[in-house]
């Protein structure tokens, strides 16, 4: 076990200078107010041998999270450092120091029993080699913090597990099951299995789907008329060579180019064949000498219809047009005599209108000077001579002769010029038709001529196109008919040659579904598939011997922390008694059983009636039973962790004056295991550890702390 | 007796196994002094790697057969 024997600080937290701690006897007392530095004593200790584990939010600890280590009234470039002197269980002693750089950096240097200093990665090394626990592991076994310790009862089963593991020094079973857990080989194993499995299941599918579509392709075979016999590699090649044949005989007849024709020596080769065969065929029938005869064939007579019906519709046209115009023309002469009878009329008409309009304005202005006020209206204007009635002769004139004259002569005129916009309609009319009639005769012509140059001859008047095309076409039919045959019978040829390739096809399909069905089923002999099987298997044995080394590390957890529990149990029950003294708890029962899902440890604390103890007591009363496991751990006989040392900060905090005394009695019996850091302002605590603490105590006084020169520290 | 000797007395098994079985706690046990639980996650999961690496490889080279 590591204990303290000396303590330097310089500049850490409250700490301005250099200060110096000795720890020379088994009880180390920090006394003093609040503020004045006792706790920055404690945390020099802790943050010396963690470094920043100890500090912010992973320390586990809400009020570590803005922690400052260096201490505000130092310059930034003053030195912050603390340096511990330990000796372990031989009497060796260890010099550890550790300077602060930054918030993220620190300095470590450990200098072993001879001499030698260690820096960097090897000293951390070495230091974690010598304290063999965690930051975490420290708080539960050695540092009495209030927060910390309070967890062990009131968090959750597991964390209350693990943190009676790590007080049992139990920690490395632990923590090695974690690291196990953490590779996940379980997970692994099963994704391999699952993968060995699902591919096997693929090749039984493959071999189905081959068999499946070996059996079809046999089926088209003997459809096809191909002998048992037929269906291999040599059928295969022999129907290649018969086509091979054919097709040179073929191109012979038809006078065609032909490419080279290579069979090969084994079916794979027929591939190649297949397709040059394929390609001279679709070539062939597409390039025989009959079939390009009746190819122009029948753009011919595409060519002839295609004029006829041209011809028929232009003629049709024509004849249309023309009845009309035949009509209209009949009955144009007449009426244009009508038209000129009709500007004979107008003339005639226009004239008696002018005489009558103008002896119509001499009555008109003799009224409107009879009119005329001051005028005379029986004196005749023109003769001066009196004529009675004269206005009134002169307004019965004009509405009973002229007016009447004058509307006449204009209705005649209106009616014989209606008219003669009439007849100009109809010539319109007659203009437009007669210009159809002219176009559709001109169209017909040109179709005429067209028909002419298309059958290479001249198209008289005399001549009926549509019959000549008639003839035509019935020529080209003729013809047509008479190849037809011809190219039937090549085509038939070529349709035998193609029947035999696909039969040869039929064989190549069948043998290489046979080569990937026997492909499948060497899968699963294969030296890879095998070789998969043993890896496969060699998973299963590591996932299974994993399986056993975490149950052989569940069982010595187990076996050790039943023993450390009977041997713990009696003093955490007697410092519980002690230190509470709650009237309903006699006796506290402290078991270990194995948690059957996670192969760690479960403890319960029951009371003398096997009831669970938690429910039952208020938070002093759990106070004093996290602080009872505590020490009844601390001070069990033998190493369970590597600390010589417990650290209490305040541990009498809202107490009752019992509860110290027992406190104090009970620090007494632990302080026969370890080395007990009692750090307090209670003067009440401070006199019953001073009376009734029988061991040797070393006492350190903090006065008035003095911001620009730190704590003020006496021993005494 | 300390912890690794604990645990070893406790691994099951028979000749061959019990070797092969005690071989890998000393595995387990060396990482953990090493480096504590993340040495003892990468000793393990190195250990399978080299199975599910080739085992894999394998997988991959016998699908395309197929």
């Amino acid at each position: 076990m590591v204990t303290l024997k000396r303590l330097g600080i310089k500049g850490f937290r409250a700490y301005m200078e250099d200060k110096e701690f000795v720890f020379d006897n088994p009880v180390i007392l920090l006394f003093g107010d609040n503020g004045t530095g006792k706790s920055s004593t404690l945390n020099a200790i802790e943050w010396c041998l963690f470094g920043n584990e100890c500090i912010g939010a992973k320390s586990g600890i809400r009020e570590r999270i803005d922690w400052e280590i260096p201490n505000r009234n130092l310059g930034p470039s003053a030195d912050i450092s603390v340096e511990l002197e330990l000796e372990d269980e031989n009497a060796h002693a260890y010099k550890i120091f550790r300077g602060w750089i930054s918030k993220t950096k620190d300095e470590l240097k450990v200098i072993l029993p001879d001499g030698q200093s260690l820096e960097g990665q090897n000293a951390n090394e070495k230091l974690a080699w010598l304290l063999k626990s965690s930051f975490r592991d420290f708080l539960t076994t050695v540092y009495q913090h209030q927060e910390v310790i309070r967890a062990i009862v009131t968090e959750e089963p597991k964390e209350r597990n693990d943190a009676i593991d790590r007080l049992l020094g139990l920690s490395d079973y632990r923590n090695i099951l974690t690291g196990i857990e953490a590779a996940k080989l379980s997970a692994r194993q099963k994704g391999m299995s699952a993968d060995f499995d699902s591919f096997t299941r693929e090749i039984e599918t493959a071999l189905r789907t081959r068999e499946s579509d070996l059996k079809d392709e046999r089926g088209k075979a003997a459809e096809t008329g191909l002998k048992e016999n037929q269906v291999s590699e040599k059928g295969a090649l022999e129907i290649a060579g018969g086509v091979k044949n054919q097709l040179l005989i073929f191109a012979s007849d038809a006078g065609l180019y032909i490419a080279e024709l290579e069979v090969g020596e084994e079916w794979k080769d027929l591939q190649e064949f297949q397709n040059v065969a394929d390609r001279e065929i679709k070539r062939f029938r597409s390039e025989m000498p009959d079939v390009k005869k009746q190819q122009d064939l029948f753009k011919r007579r595409g060519e002839i219809t295609a004029l006829k019906q041209k011809y028929e519709q232009t003629e049709k046209d024509w004849n249309s047009v023309k009845g009309k115009f035949d009509v209209k023309e009949k009955e144009s002469a007449k009426l244009q005599k009508e038209v000129r009878e009709l500007e004979n009329k107008i003339k005639n008409k226009e004239k008696q209108l002018s005489e009558a309009n103008a002896k119509g304005a001499v009555i008109t202005k003799a009224r409107s000077y009879l009119q005329l006020e001051g005028i005379d209206k029986k004196i005749c204007p023109v003769c001066e001579t009196e004529k009675p009635d004269l206005l009134d002769h002169v307004e019965r004139e004009w509405t009973e002769k002229y007016e009447k004259l004058v509307g006449m002569i204009e209705d005649e005129l209106n009616a014989f010029k209606n008219r003669q916009n009439e007849i100009k309609d109809w010539f319109e009319e007659y203009n437009r038709i007669k210009r159809s009639f002219e176009s559709a005769y001109k169209r017909v012509a040109e179709v005429r001529k067209e028909i002419g140059k298309a059958l290479n001859r001249e198209i008289t008047a005399e001549d009926d196109p549509d019959a000549i095309l008639n003839n035509a076409l019935k020529e080209v039919s003729k013809k047509l008919e008479e190849l037809e045959k011809a190219v039937e019978n090549k085509q038939e040829k070529l349709n035998e040659i193609d029947f035999s390739m696909g039969k040869m096809q039929i064989i190549v399909g069948i043998l290489s579904l046979d080569e990937k069905k026997r492909i499948v089923e060497q899968i699963q002999q294969s030296s890879e598939y095998l070789r998969m099987e043993e890896l496969r298997d060699q998973m299963a044995i590591l996932v299974d011997d994993v399986e056993k080394i975490k149950q052989a590390i569940s069982e010595a957890s187990h076996e050790e922390a039943k023993q450390k529990v009977n041997a713990a149990g009696g003093a955490i029950d007697n410092y519980f008694r002690q230190i509470a003294n709650h009237p309903a708890v006699t006796k506290i029962e402290f078991s270990v059983t194995v948690d059957s899902r996670t192969a760690r440890n479960f403890y319960e604390f029951k009371d003398q009636n096997g009831e669970y103890l938690t429910p039952i007591l208020n938070q002093g009363d759990l106070n004093a039973l996290a602080l009872s496991i505590f020490l009844g751990m601390s001070s069990l006989k033998g190493a369970t962790q590597p600390f010589g040392f417990v650290m209490m900060d305040d541990p009498s905090q809202s107490a009752g004056s019992g509860y110290k005394e027992k406190l104090v009695e009970v620090l007494d019996e632990v302080l026969g295991e370890r080395m007990v850091i009692l750090s307090s302002m209670d003067k009440e605590l401070q006199e019953l550890v001073l009376s009734k603490i029988t061991k040797a105590k070393t006492k350190y006084i903090f006065s008035d702390r003095i911001p620009e020169r730190g704590p003020e520290v006496k021993k005494e | 007796m300390n912890y690794s000797e604990a645990v070893k007395g406790k691994i099951p098994g028979d000749g061959n196994e019990l070797d092969r079985r005690k071989d890998l706690w000393s595995k387990i046990d060396g990482a953990y002094e090493q480096g504590g639980e993340d040495a003892i996650k990468s000793v393990l999961i190195k250990s399978s790697d080299s199975v599910t690496e080739e085992f894999d490889k394998l997988l991959k080279q016998l699908r395309e057969k197929l």
